[in-house]
């Protein structure tokens, strides 16, 4: 996407056609059809909404982050982990955080009231007795509501690459999980496409990155902005604000040699890409050195690499009057959760390293006033079989995963939480893999209902959306309707 | 007789080789193999932390022994309880998945994107694919399949890679890998090592270029063969597997970590640096410009020569022209070995460099 240039509805049109070709019937219809009314009814938007995707890159063991502690749920969960101690994979009880819902305490829940976080996740219990943090279970990608029976009897068209890493991954971000691949393009993508007029004064795009190319932020004519938590990236002694001062003949050789005419794609989508990244990160740095507190990466060098990304994430929010953002959308990732070989040793760790991270940039957003403007989520590729392996745990499919935010009807446990005894379950595949009961659609839904994609254009950037029902469309899970 | 090159079901979607289970059962092949010993003091390694030369040991009581089902259902085992047991496991293991059917195609469509363009038609790959299972090509090779004398001739001299008339097709060539273009422009200058052991250390180059030897973020190479980027390359539904790694931030920093090669050599922090390559705060290897210098008078011949050693002499008229209209600017006042770097600098920054076509 050309930054600085906002496309016209009949290039828009036309760009969408023509990805669309050689793609499944689906998506063409989806794509030509659907993109245009979003450009076309554009709407004055004033305020100011961001997501945030925390992404668990590798799947989290998210049955060990959202524990059942009703005695005799805790007693089904010890045993399908193997115990406490040795190879057993159990958290013990008295360690766990206590939060209650009333949500699971019926029966369309799970039956009983009392649950606990994980040890290391102390903060969570803090928003979550506040009321800033639901939690969602048992969610993962589906095509349409799949029951056990019909798994097993092969009536129901399953998610493509069922249980391997990167069909998972591009599944949570495409939301297109019967087609392999990333020819879909990302749901965020979708959704700059549809709002494109959200930010109009902007030239930086609505996405933005903190962990490089990804699926999610790339729609068929947008592409995230990457940005790096160190700090801006310049292309030295061009700009007015380099480290080495500008070199002004240098500056206008390097707009000549990327303005000329390229014959190769290959050299013209590189002179492109590169004029891009230049303008963008001129503004960029402009934008953040006029902040009354300029961002310092420095200060923040020795941290964990989630605390330096959403501290990066706070200082472009705190900038979003320069940048002229109404709307923006933020992808980071963790690394590090596929624990075949250990589980809880690393994933300690890592909950340390994410509770710590969190913390301060709640505390960064709410010392912006922005708690009600923001929206913290977790992905990640799919939760973990709950049965070891002997040392760990294997992929799996539905996991359980957490909404932040002040906007939402918080200290709650949304969708269902399944029922860790393997004996007659009605969501066990066998090991402890457990069917998803609430799909990445109604999830991903909730969240693009708040940030302000229209119900007609919903089915654009949420494929699948209308194989579910749900009593309040505008709220699939009921978390963000206030 | 055609080779098969592709599969697909009734919905036009790849059927896939594997699956979980086949992973899980493979999975239980590699057990049993543990880092070799410490090789103690040597004189031709600086790095003794670890023992990266010599084979893994193998420990007999690690290893799963019991037989595994291979990809077309036959048994691979059960072998010997021994040491010996454990290495025909493995071995019978990678020879089964070397001789798959699958593999001289795939195989071929990756040599070809690294080595030549990022669109081979599917006549280029077959011809590869043919050298590779045949192990000849055009009389020469082992004859042994996966001779790789065989496999990159066929991939070099194919008329696809080499005709002159490819120059008129903008869908020709490919974006080069970004370690290739530092590189490149490390070896066009006879890089020296000022360290004891020779030693060329780039620091952090996968964070810098998202690239650097052994630092692939997952079995699944820096990106994947089918990606394709916004724009006339997808547009054309054609890939360019090496722009998944070119963004805002790699674009940048490799440009700057191309600069600062050029103008002080592997440099660390505090070298008054584009963008820091090096380990600390020196410099330790610097690129030899003694014949540039000598040639640096006339500046046409100097771009030339540059033209010739970083773009194989296909700079555009119009980008020699901004050049060399920059490098001559009075003010700058550029002599010598200044004005070498200045327009190697620019030159790193135009699409002769970067790309191939």
């Amino acid at each position: 996407m050309d930054l600085k240039q906002k496309i016209s509805r009949r290039q828009f049109i036309g760009q969408a056609n023509c990805a669309a070709v050689g793609t499944a019937s689906l998506l063409s219809s989806l794509l030509s059809l659907r993109l245009t009314a979003g450009a076309a009814s554009a709407s004055n938007f004033t305020d100011y909404k961001a997501l945030v995707c925390l992404f668990l890159n590798g799947g989290n063991d998210s049955f060990n982050m959202l524990i059942p502690r009703q005695q005799s749920a805790y007693n089904e969960y010890e045993q399908v982990r193997g115990g406490v101690g040795g190879s057993g994979l159990a958290i013990p009880r008295a360690n766990l955080h206590q939060i209650t819902s009333s949500l699971q305490n019926t029966p369309a829940g799970a039956g009983y009231s009392d649950f606990g976080i994980h040890p290391d996740l102390p903060y969570l219990k803090t928003l979550y007795d506040q009321g800033d943090l639901a939690f969602v279970s048992n969610v993962g990608s589906l095509i349409e509501p799949t029951s056990l029976v019909q798994y097993n009897d092969g009536s129901k068209p399953l998610p493509e690459g069922l249980f391997s890493h990167p069909d998972h991954q591009i599944h949570w971000q495409t939301l297109v999980p019967q087609v392999r691949g990333t020819a879909p393009k990302g749901w965020g993508g979708r959704m700059a496409e549809v709002m494109s007029h959200a930010n109009q004064q902007s030239n930086i795009s609505m996405n933005i990155s903190l962990s490089g190319a990804n699926v999610l932020q790339s729609g068929t004519t947008t592409v995230p902005y990457i940005t790096d938590p160190g700090g801006v990236i310049e292309l030295n002694k061009y700009g007015p604000n380099t480290s080495l001062g500008q070199d002004p003949i240098l500056s206008l050789a390097v707009d000549d040699i990327l303005g000329h005419h390229y014959q190769s794609i290959y050299s013209k989508t590189l002179a492109q890409a590169n004029r891009n990244s230049i303008d963008a990160s001129v503004a960029f740095k402009t934008a953040l050195d006029s902040l009354s507190t300029p961002f310092d990466p420095s200060a923040i060098s020795s941290e964990t690499q989630t605390y330096k990304r959403l501290s990066m994430v706070s200082k472009i929010m705190e900038a979003r009057t320069a940048l002229s953002m109404n709307r923006q959308v933020f992808f980071v990732e963790r690394g590090g959760w596929d624990h075949h070989n250990e589980l809880l040793d690393p994933q300690s760790g890592l909950f340390i390293e994410l509770n710590e991270a969190i913390e301060i940039f709640w505390t960064a957003i709410q010392s912006m006033g922005l708690e009600n403007n923001v929206v913290l989520y977790t992905a990640s590729d799919f939760g973990r079989t709950l049965t070891s392996n002997g040392s760990g745990s294997d992929h799996a499919w539905g996991g359980n995963h957490f909404i932040i935010s002040g906007s939402a009807n918080g200290g709650e446990i949304y969708g269902k939480y399944p029922d860790l005894a393997l004996d007659n379950s009605s969501t066990d595949l066998g090991r402890g893999r457990i069917l998803p009961t609430t799909s990445v659609d109604a999830y991903m839904a909730e969240l693009a209902n708040w940030y302000g994609v229209p119900q007609s254009e919903i089915s654009t950037v949420i494929p699948n959306i209308n194989n579910f029902s749900f009593s309040n469309p505008n709220s699939p899970l009921g978390i963000l309707n206030s | 007789m055609k080779m098969e090159l592709e599969k697909l079901d009734a919905n036009g979607e790849a059927i896939p080789t594997y699956d979980n289970d086949d992973i899980f059962e493979f999975a239980k092949v590699f057990t049993g193999m543990r880092r070799p010993l410490s090789r103690g003091p040597d004189t031709n390694i600086e790095e003794l932390s670890n023992n990266y030369i010599d084979p893994m040991r193998v420990s007999i009581d690690w290893h799963d022994f019991d037989p595994k089902t291979l990809l077309d259902g036959s048994t691979l085992g059960p072998f010997n309880q021994t040491a010996n047991g454990v290495r025909d496991d493995i071995a019978g293991l990678l020879d089964h998945l070397f001789n798959h059917s699958n593999v001289p195609p795939f195989f071929a469509r990756f040599m070809i994107q690294r080595f030549t363009v990022s669109n081979p038609s599917p006549a280029y790959i077959e011809a590869v694919a043919q050298a590779f299972k045949t192990g000849l090509y055009d009389s020469s090779g082992s004859g042994d399949r996966g001779c790789m004398e065989a496999t990159i001739k066929a991939v070099l001299l194919h008329p696809e890679a080499r005709s002159s008339s490819l120059a008129y097709d903008p869908m020709h060539g490919k974006l080069r890998e970004p370690l290739i273009r530092l590189l490149h422009v490390a070896r066009a200058f006879e890089i020296t090592s000022l360290r004891t052991y020779g030693w060329f250390y780039f620091k952090d180059l996968h964070n810098i270029i998202l690239q650097a030897p052994y630092e692939s973020p997952s079995v699944f190479n820096f990106y994947r063969p089918d990606y394709a980027p916004n724009g006339v390359i997808g547009d054309a539904a054609l890939n360019a597997p090496e722009f998944q790694i070119h963004n805002d931030v790699t674009a940048l920093q490799l440009s700057n970590a191309l600069i600062t090669l050029i103008v002080h050599g592997i440099a660390g922090s505090g070298s008054n640096n584009y963008g820091n390559i090096g380990q600390r705060n020196n410099i330790d290897s610097v690129l030899d410009f003694t014949y540039e210098d000598s040639i640096s008078g006339n500046t046409s011949a100097l771009i030339d020569h540059l033209d010739l050693l970083l773009c194989a002499g296909r700079l555009s008229s119009e980008n020699r022209a901004t050049i060399q209209a920059a490098a001559d600017t009075p003010s700058l006042n550029l002599t010598g070995i200044n004005k070498v770097k200045y327009i190697a600098g620019l030159i790193i920054l135009t699409p002769e460099f970067n790309t191939l076509y």
